[in-house]
């Protein structure tokens, strides 16, 4: 077991755990972030997407000892203590989610997506939204990451 | 529910039922009368009437109604309560949904797109009452007649004097009054509807945005600890001899406990108990288990498909489902014979939300944590595991990531009752991707032959189909004589003469269940591509094929079809590469086409670029739920046909994970355009209903893109001859 100090949703947290443990157990297990869901355990569904100075990252294949004081923004802290984010009013404008586990990690990464291309083409959307969604809400997902763009665009 | 006890007794009364309880205003009980049972579903046994639904109307004006279904995507977390606060005329923005207690009397069975379309009476009853009991507290308030009151948005309003009161200020005298005779109660016309129809937000979406709401796998209790189980790889194997050094030896590991196989679908087991998720996966890694593979372990979903092929023709094990007229095909009178056999591998759930359950088991108590869409089942198993009485049995039903059918079992939950049992503490059991692909319970494989006799104008004379496969019946009831149920053919939905269904059952030891749509997935792909195969058969445009056969009798069916023609534009020309099919299906009353445009190139292979789907499913509840169900459905549909295939090799799945278990996602999903039509009619089901169809509307895109037919799902580039494209 080793200690850990992350920054996580602008506040220090210190956990105790072994160096190998994925960000996304620190988060559920040890953090009570329980937003960011686990999907595969292998990089390969996007439900645990969380960001890393603002990139999006699969946290099941990060293990704690990697993040380093890199800050972590977890669904529970897209939102400020004002508003939601503008992906977050996009998503209830559009009505997205449906059973909403992958939900977490789509906001996310639309989040990430919108933050460094303001206006995505559907070509940069579908390259930056990989995240699997079993209740097949893509048709939403991308309208409202479109709305979203449109809201932060102006 | 502060008492639901209480709710138990008054069930025993009277159809419905008040009480005022301190504080709360009016409380109403709503009985629903048990669903009919369903095929190969643990049955529920429920009571004749029994409450399952409540409103809750506090003094302040707040509604509270209950949802006794499972919120699993479909959206009943919203359309339930809309089709009470509509004849309560409540307020919709002071209602708000919360889960019903999981009781006996209870029918909380969530499958089969039954939800709407079996609590929607009882449930506009439910708030009919409500609605004339608050009219019946504001008029004698006022003293004046009930007949000069009307109600909108949460008040009672009398008119001539200008007067109106809230909901709310009217609770506690209301909670006094007997109910109004039921017979009395008049509902609204649904042409009056203020509510329902109309796209309404879902109550679930902000706590579904902002991580705030609570799954299965979310649960924690105090003292819990997580259980990560080395499951045999063959689906009927146990575990030989175990050596647990090395993953008690890891940090935070607690236990490790030997589980032994229990029927139908848990082999012999390790399981390891934790402090956390990871510190559990990581002991599991570290067991050494020496497997007993078991008898099946040579088995191969490769022989079986041998197996089945040989035996199409074995009219002697065929056991018929269904026999009408003269059912020999026979080659006369000018009559046209069209044969064809289509193949569909096992398929996969895999929700988003693996497998899990969690369960605190005391010495004369049970609580359980389930993302279950059979929760009052779960209670009965963890009841017996315990030999703890049913009612010291209490259920928490959280929000699931996907449910689809394999919620519908008790698998997870034995494991979660085992655990917490022998460990003496809270356990969270959850099941890795891994798990949930190698040890689910899968969507029958299978082969269907048709073979019909068509006259001179392409009319169906005798239509015979052969269904060949494993049986689930079979699979849960190794002993079973009973009729085949599950796997069967349906009478097409269509003017036909004569019809032949029959079975012939082939061995195989993969688990089976319920997956979305359940059989009709099969019959939706095999028999709309036959139909297909008919119309070309008889040189007929297959719109027009469909509307012929389904003939004048069927305003609704052929108003979907044309509907989902004119939209698609269909007849227009396309360029090289590209094609349109259209499919229909009744599913239980609701109907279903759909137009699916693919293109098909050697190097890019097969795209479902564009789906038109036509759907009618009676009085909309929420229809922009019922649209997003549909594109769902679409996008499931669409994935099964083009990627879908579990196989079996040496006894144990193959897939694993995401990887090789492929799913559709963004860039491939196609662009869901969906028409509803609107009707008074009764309301049908809306989960399922959109998928049948797909995989052959598809399929006969395929065809027109190509000029050849894919009998064999999933459709792959390398079954069509290249050289042709």
């Amino acid at each position: 077991m080793s200690s850990f100090t992350l920054s996580v949703n602008g506040r220090r947290r210190t956990v105790d755990v072994a160096a190998d443990t994925p960000l996304l157990w620190v988060l559920r297990d040890h953090l009570d972030l329980t937003g960011t869901k686990y999907g595969c355990g292998a990089g390969l569904c996007g439900a645990c997407t969380v960001h890393l100075d603002g990139a999006p990252i699969r946290s099941c294949s990060v293990p704690v000892s990697a993040v380093g004081t890199r800050k972590i923004t977890t669904i529970e802290g897209l939102a400020t203590e004002k508003s939601l984010h503008a992906v977050q009013r996009a998503w209830i404008a559009e009505d997205v989610p449906q059973c909403g586990y992958c939900q977490s990690g789509q906001l996310m990464a639309a989040a990430a997506l919108l933050a460094k291309n303001r206006h995505p083409s559907d070509a940069d959307i579908d390259a930056a939204m990989t995240n699997i969604c079993r209740c097949g809400t893509y048709q939403r997902v991308r309208k409202a990451i479109k709305r979203a763009a449109q809201e932060v665009g102006t | 529910m502060s008492d639901s006890t209480d709710a138990t007794d008054l069930s025993r009364r009277s159809f419905v039922v008040t009480t005022a309880v301190a504080g709360a205003g009016l409380l109403l009980g709503v009985h629903v009368p048990a669903r009919r049972a369903r095929e190969s579903l643990p049955s529920l046994g429920s009571e004749p009437f029994a409450p399952n639904a409540w409103v809750r109307l506090d003094e302040n004006g707040d509604v509270t109604i209950l949802v006794h279904k499972s919120e699993m995507g479909q959206g009943v977390w919203t359309a339930l309560p809309m089709i009470v606060a509509e004849e309560m005329d409540a307020d919709w923005r002071r209602v708000r949904a919360e889960r019903a207690p999981t009781r006996p009397e209870l029918d909380t069975a969530t499958g089969g797109s039954s939800s709407v379309r079996e609590s929607y009476e009882p449930l506009r009853r439910a708030g009919a009452t409500a609605r004339a009991m608050l009219v019946a507290a504001a008029a004698r308030r006022w003293g004046v007649p009930e007949s000069e009151c009307s109600t909108s948005a949460g008040e009672v309003i009398h008119a001539r004097t200008r007067r109106r009161l809230g909901y709310g200020a009217l609770a506690r005298d209301a909670a006094a009054l007997a109910p109004p005779d039921q017979k009395s109660l008049i509902l609204k016309d649904p042409r009056t509807f203020r509510l329902l129809g109309r796209d309404t937000p879902r109550l679930d979406t902000p706590a579904k945005v902002t991580g705030k709401a609570t799954f299965g796998i979310d649960v924690k209790l105090p003292g819990m600890l997580v259980a990560v189980v080395a499951r045999c790889p063959t689906f009927a194997g146990k575990v030989a001899s175990v050596d647990d050094r090395k993953a008690l030896a890891v940090p935070g590991v607690r236990r490790v406990i030997r589980l032994d196989p229990v029927p139908q679908n848990l082999p012999g087991r390790v399981a390891v108990l934790a402090d956390d998720t990871w510190s559990a996966m990581q002991g599991r890694r570290a067991l050494e288990i020496q497997w007993d593979l078991g008898d099946q372990a040579g088995f191969s979903t490769d022989a079986m498909w041998e197996d089945a092929r040989r035996r199409v023709d074995d009219d002697a094990d065929a056991k018929v489902n269904r026999a009408q007229g003269d059912t020999a095909v026979r080659r006369e009178d000018g009559r046209r014979i069209v044969e064809a056999t289509y193949e569909l591998p096992f398929l996969a759930h895999a929700c988003m939300e693996p497998m899990n359950c969690t369960a605190s088991v005391t010495a004369d108590r049970v609580e359980l944590w389930l993302p279950s869409q059979f929760p009052e089942p779960a209670r009965r198993v963890a009841a017996q595991l315990t030999n703890i009485p049913l009612e010291k049995v209490e259920a928490n039903v959280t929000f699931m990531g996907g449910g689809f059918g394999r919620r519908a079992y008790q698998d997870f939950v034995i494991e979660a009752v085992e655990l917490s049992q022998r460990a003496g503490v809270p356990v969270k059991v959850i099941w890795t991707r891994e798990d949930d692909i190698q040890h689910d319970l899968y969507r029958p494989a299978q082969l269907q032959r048709f073979r019909a006799s068509l006259d001179g104008s392409g009319r169906l004379v005798t239509l015979q189909n052969r269904i060949v496969g494993p049986s689930t019946e079979v699979w849960w009831n190794p002993s079973t004589t009973a009729p085949q149920r599950r796997e069967r053919g349906e009478p097409p939905p269509y003017d036909y003469v004569n019809t032949l269904n029959d079975f012939v059952p082939v061995a195989a030891p993969v688990p089976l269940g319920a997956w979305r749509a359940v059989q009709n997935g099969q019959n939706g792909f095999c028999f709309e591509s036959f139909i297909d195969e008919c119309a070309d058969a008889s040189a007929i445009d297959p719109v027009a094929y469909r509307l012929a056969l389904l003939g004048d009798k069927r305003p609704r069916q052929q108003a979907v079809v044309r509907l989902a023609a004119e939209r698609a534009r269909w007849g227009t020309p396309l360029p090289k590469g590209r094609g349109r099919g259209i499919a229909f299906f009744d599913y239980d009353g609701t109907y279903v086409a759909e137009v699916a445009e693919v293109t098909v190139t050697k190097h890019d292979g097969i795209h479902v670029d564009r789906v038109v789907c036509a759907f009618d499913c009676g009085t909309l509840i929420n229809p922009d739920t019922v649209r997003a169900q549909a594109e769902s459905a679409v996008v499931w549909a669409a994935s099964a046909a083009l990627y879908g295939e579990i196989t079996v090799r040496d006894g144990r799945t193959v897939q694993s994970n995401f990887h090789d278990y492929r799913v559709m996602r963004m860039a491939d999903a196609p662009v869901v355009e969906v028409h509803l039509i609107r009707n008074t009619e009764t309301p049908t089901g809306v989960g399922e209903p959109a998928v049948p169809p797909l995989a052959a509307a598809i399929a006969n895109a395929i065809f027109a893109a190509t000029g050849q037919r894919l009998r064999r799902m999933p459709f792959r580039l390398a079954d069509l001859n290249l050289a042709a494209l």
